[in-house]
């Protein structure tokens, strides 16, 4: 009889461990893990226009959504994708912006823009913009672009 | 006998290469248009630059995104040529917002030279301007900011031209593409040779 008590408990011991074991490999992180990338704003004057650019790079399997944007040199930041139409270059405000899992998502001249809408204040060269984006799941994310002309390097422009 | 059709068609093509000249896209030798630079200059397009090549493109300063890129294309262009005989400019259609004060604060945001200007001028003449080369435009979004201030934003033909000394529209690219300047450049050299 002790014997089997024995064995019983072994085994539910066992069993135990090893569940445990189990369910620490399977956790994996609720809210995708996404970083803003090689950002940069373009210079501009006070009162009149300029937008910041980067890339989103999401490494996880878990997709999520920008739904907002906001910058410390103005009021009005928003989020636009340019694109042509019919022979026209057309702009339209981006409620929501997919970032797939384990993909990114390039904010380029000419494609996906943060508009950076009549800024207070000059932003010039050497200066940075805090660019905060908002994601569904509630994430936020900031970071601090630096201001710099565009280079007209492929990457400012691909795709376009 | 045989080869006589190949030998013609040979003929034809040898005559046509001989004889390329860059098709005439816009003539705007018999235009005349009282335009302003960021100066407050008064210019005269296009006689005030009859004898030179000009290189245009047509933006306005409240675009945030195509607009900047065009201008890039344009300062890519006068850099990569290198000619101080050849004439940039940048026509505003927004001839309401876009006052010489305005273009001056944008030309400076790209530190550009004295042959790179931008123009402006009454709203009928910038209107008959842009119908001359073929330049559309339409309200997109308006929005109210928080001053009270109406805000536009305007969909927009994207081009850059090459007008010749005579007044001549001869190259049309698109003005934003990423390979435009190389092409120009190169099309320049050529007809500057």
């Amino acid at each position: 009889m002790k014997k089997i008590t024995l064995l019983l408990f072994v085994t539910i011991t066992a069993f135990a461990c090893t569940s445990e074991k189990k369910e620490t490999m399977e956790v994996t992180p609720v809210v995708a893990d996404i970083s803003i990338e090689d950002g940069w704003a373009r210079p501009g004057k006070a009162g009149m226009m300029s937008a910041a650019y980067f890339r989103l790079e999401n490494t996880t399997d878990i997709a999520d959504t920008l739904v907002s944007a906001s910058s410390n040199v103005s009021n009005n930041t928003q989020i636009h994708l340019s694109y042509e139409k019919d022979g026209l270059m057309v702009m339209e405000e981006q409620e929501f912006v997919p970032v797939p899992a384990n993909a990114s998502v390039m904010f380029k001249q000419g494609g996906l823009h943060i508009m950076l809408i009549q800024p207070d204040n000059d932003i010039n060269e050497g200066d940075s913009v805090a660019v905060e984006l908002t994601f569904k799941s509630g994430r936020t994310l900031s970071a601090q672009v630096p201001v710099r002309p565009a280079t007209g390097m492929k990457m400012d422009m691909q795709g376009h | 006998m045989k080869y006589l059709p190949l030998l013609l068609l040979t003929l034809f093509i040898a005559i046509g290469a001989c004889n390329s000249s860059p098709e005439v896209i816009d003539d705007l030798t018999d235009r005349s248009f009282e335009l302003v630079d960021q100066d407050s200059v008064e210019v005269t397009f296009p006689d005030d630059y009859k004898g030179k090549y000009v290189v245009m493109s047509f933006i306005y300063t409240n675009c945030p995104d195509i607009c900047p890129l065009i201008t890039q294309n344009l300062i890519k262009i006068q850099k990569d040529l290198d000619n101080p005989d050849v004439q940039f400019l940048a026509v505003t259609f927004d001839p309401k917002r876009d006052t010489p004060e305005t273009l001056s604060k944008y030309k400076s945001v790209f530190h550009l030279d004295e042959n790179f200007n931008f123009l402006t001028g009454e709203e009928e003449t910038i209107n008959a301007f842009m119908d001359s080369v073929r330049v559309r435009t339409q309200v997109s979004l308006s929005t109210t900011t928080q001053d009270g201030t109406e805000l536009y934003f305007l969909n927009h033909s994207d081009k850059i031209m090459v007008m010749n000394p005579e007044g001549k529209v001869i190259i049309e690219y698109g003005g934003s593409q990423p390979s435009v300047p190389k092409l120009i450049v190169q099309d320049l050299n050529r007809l500057l040779k």
